[in-house]
């Protein structure tokens, strides 16, 4: 029997790229997509330490050629696709009033649209090969809440999280079925945030103390999520939003 | 499932159901478990959740017999269906009582047994909760409102926790239907057996207690190191559908 086969993009980095680790380490083929090929090839030489089989795939998410061709090749290489993990995205964090609807549109078709178009194609070709398989959208615990001056992300994070559940209804009704859920971890310690707000104390210090639990969110906290959602051990696990944020949400 | 091998778990409603394949799959996952019900037989030990002093006995019996516990899978429950108008008070009440009483009990032990081992306190308590405990679900008036306490009741004890420095996280999960004893008691096996039933669903079928075992094990693991005070839902899509 042929392995089974998880398309992550984002996985360049951060979340996206400990995510396809982890798949691959569970035994998918992982296509580790992103933009740049030196950091790409950090990841798949990861996969390859972590006991998996990994390359990388250089796209851009946000254009849906990019997007057909690439599941044609799948199609036709594997024959099969298990899971895709849509976790590329950008994050700003800027108040309200200096917040440029430029910047605005750039963050929801990085964030948004991406999503969309990944859903999209990943769900014509599970469709149409008739392999079932699993869709996990990363969102945030931002899509659920408001954070201060993010006024951009916090609206589009939600339409992701809404978007998946439209989404799972609709798949579920595939033979086999697709299944598609949200992601939306806390504040978790990647390049993102650090890229955003800086790598200081006082930054390290806000990572942690918003949440419940004395812990540091890390980027492995969410691809054990991804592995449990990607696999079959969540078969009947659909439409949901899965947080993943140390308690900090709660309350 | 990694991280579960050596912990020590107790399970209330043991018997039978979601309960049962939770023990089998926490022994499978190499931990070492202490199954109870209030209808014990064999290896399991007898506990009405609802009584304060049989919780301390519950605690005491896991502890004397793998020295310590890591995980409180809370999942004692039954079943209630009927116009709220027919409803009997005392029939509320029992409902009320086994679910958030009982679960109220099970979590408090737990959480004093983790911290007595050291600190910071670890472990992980889960509470089985219901599709019905977030969207409102014909005739399950006392069921659906138990349930509902009961997220809510796992959220809160899981930011209290949190704060005080224990690593204990509290999770809920809300399965959809699923077929066990329990609801077979409501619905026969030709209403199971009939896939026009399932149809309005997403997924089109309905669990089984293997689907909710398998939440059961991430929630358990150090996997899920990060997840606390939330709940996981296991449903086929049933919170999304217009199936009421």
């Amino acid at each position: 029997m042929s392995m089974p086969v998880a398309l992550v993009t984002g996985a360049t980095s951060g979340i996206g790229r400990a995510g396809g680790v982890r798949l691959a380490r569970d035994g998918f083929h992982v296509l580790a997509a992103g933009r740049d090929p030196a950091r790409g090839g950090e990841t798949v030489a990861q996969c390859a330490a972590a006991g998996g089989v990994a390359e990388f795939l250089a796209f851009d998410v946000c254009d849906e050629a990019a997007w057909e061709g690439v599941m044609a090749d799948i199609a036709g290489r594997f024959g099969r696709l298990d899971a895709v993990v849509n976790s590329a995205g950008i994050f700003f964090a800027r108040p309200l009033p200096e917040t440029s609807l430029e910047d605005f549109r750039r963050l929801w078709e990085a964030d948004v649209e991406s999503v969309f178009l990944g859903t999209k194609w990943a769900m014509r070709t599970m469709r149409d090969l008739k392999c079932g398989g699993s869709i996990i959208n990363v969102s945030s615990l931002a899509g659920l809440i408001g954070l201060e001056d993010c006024s951009a992300y916090c609206p589009a994070k939600a339409a992701v999280t809404h978007f998946s559940k439209i989404a799972a209804v609709e798949a579920g009704g595939f033979d086999p079925p697709v299944r598609v859920n949200s992601l939306n971890p806390g504040v978790i310690l990647t390049e993102m945030i650090t890229g955003a707000y800086g790598d200081t104390p006082e930054v390290r210090a806000f990572v942690k103390d918003g949440n419940a639990l004395d812990l540091v969110g890390e980027a492995r906290h969410i691809a054990a999520a991804i592995s449990f959602l990607a696999g079959p051990a969540s078969r009947m696990v659909t439409g949901t939003a899965h947080v993943v944020d140390g308690g900090r949400g709660a309350d | 499932m990694s991280g579960l091998a050596g912990k020590v778990a107790l399970v209330t409603g043991a018997a039978s159901g979601i309960g049962a394949s939770a023990v089998a799959a926490l022994e499978a996952a190499g931990a070492r478990v202490l199954g109870t019900d209030i209808r014990a037989s064999g290896a399991l030990f007898p506990h009405d959740v609802t009584d304060e002093a049989q919780w301390d006995a519950a605690i005491a019996e896991v502890v004397k017999r793998f020295g310590r516990l890591d995980i409180l899978v809370s999942n004692a429950g039954t079943a209630q269906a009927g116009p709220i108008v027919d409803l009997a008070l005392a029939d509320f009440r029992a409902q009320c009582r086994v679910h958030v009483e009982g679960a109220f009990l099970g979590i408090r032990a737990a959480v004093a047994q983790m911290r007595a081992q050291g600190a910071p306190a670890r472990g992980s308590i889960i509470v089985m909760a219901s599709v019905a405990g977030l969207k409102p679900i014909m005739q399950t008036t006392a069921y659906g409102t138990a349930k509902a306490a009961l997220i809510n009741l796992a959220r809160a004890v899981g930011v209290e926790v949190g704060r005080k420095g224990d690593l204990i996280r509290v999770n809920a999960i809300c399965p959809g239907g699923t077929r066990t004893p329990m609801t077979e008691a409501l619905f026969d096996a030709a209403y199971w057996a009939d896939p026009a039933n399932f149809a309005d669903l997403p997924l089109k079928d309905y669990c089984r207690p293997g689907d909710i075992a398998e939440a059961i094990l991430y929630l358990a693991s150090d996997e899920a190191e990060f997840v606390t005070a939330t709940h996981l839902v296991v449903d086929g899509g049933w919170l999304l559908s217009d199936r009421i």
